[in-house]
């Protein structure tokens, strides 16, 4: 399993999501391979889960994987509510 | 690592701005003034968010406009400005607290970041900064909750 975080530049915002994503995963007690990079790459790497902001991960064509939107970057809780069905 | 970077010299308060633009351009003066950005980097973070839609607001009432660092950076920086009346970076997004980051390269200002989150993770600790009024009480804020495990 491997989920990648996706943001405009590849770093900020990404980065603290990629940090929310791997607690999230430590919380419901699973493992998966979890890295950030910017939406330009993010459209040429492979990945089960792309996870970022509306506005970004929107722009991903939607057969490269399960795509998931988070409103509330900084919310375990609805990172978790949204990854679940995923794992 | 955050304490470093989140100084007086680099935090500012404001009673409004007009557009999301300008509360880019405001919070990141001192960077510039500093000589830690070029003008150039501004403008990237501007484009970036008009090219993508708002996806800096990470949780409500707080924006952390950021662009590549070969847009324009000379320095890893931070600067911070809080609001006392609310700018919209998109529909229902509104912005109380602007955090400009500036990284020089992708593992410099991980650290910083880290303890960004631990500020941003509870939503109390957000409200308590956006409610300081004055610089030095914004440094307390943030020294005792990068502080605390």
């Amino acid at each position: 399993m491997k989920i990648l975080v996706v943001c405009g530049n590849g770093l900020g915002s990404s980065f603290i999501m990629e940090l929310n994503v791997k607690k999230a995963l430590t919380e419901l007690g699973k493992v998966a391979e979890v890295t950030h990079t910017d939406l330009a790459s993010a459209k040429a790497e492979k990945a089960d889960i792309y996870i970022g902001a509306e506005d970004i991960v929107n722009q991903l064509p939607e057969e490269r994987g399960h795509i998931v939107s988070i409103v509330n970057m900084m919310s375990i809780s609805e990172i978790k509510l949204k990854l679940i069905p995923l794992l | 690592m955050l304490t470093e970077l989140l100084t007086k010299d680099t935090i500012q308060l404001a009673n409004f701005v007009n557009t999301w633009q300008e509360a880019i351009h405001l919070a990141a003066s001192p960077l510039l003034k500093h000589n830690k950005i070029e003008e150039r980097y501004i403008e990237a973070m501007i484009h970036s968010i008009e090219k993508h839609g708002p996806y800096v607001v990470i949780t409500p009432k707080v924006a952390i406009p950021h662009a590549r660092h070969t847009e324009g950076v000379n320095a890893l920086a931070m600067s911070l400005l809080t609001l006392q009346k609310p700018v919209l970076f998109g529909p229902k997004k509104p912005v109380f607290l602007i955090i400009v980051l500036a990284a020089t390269d992708n593992a410099s200002h991980l650290q910083a970041l880290v303890d960004l989150t631990k500020i941003l993770q509870v939503p109390n600790q957000i409200d308590s900064i956006i409610a300081c009024q004055h610089k030095d009480d914004i440094i307390k804020e943030i020294q005792q909750i990068v502080a605390k495990e």
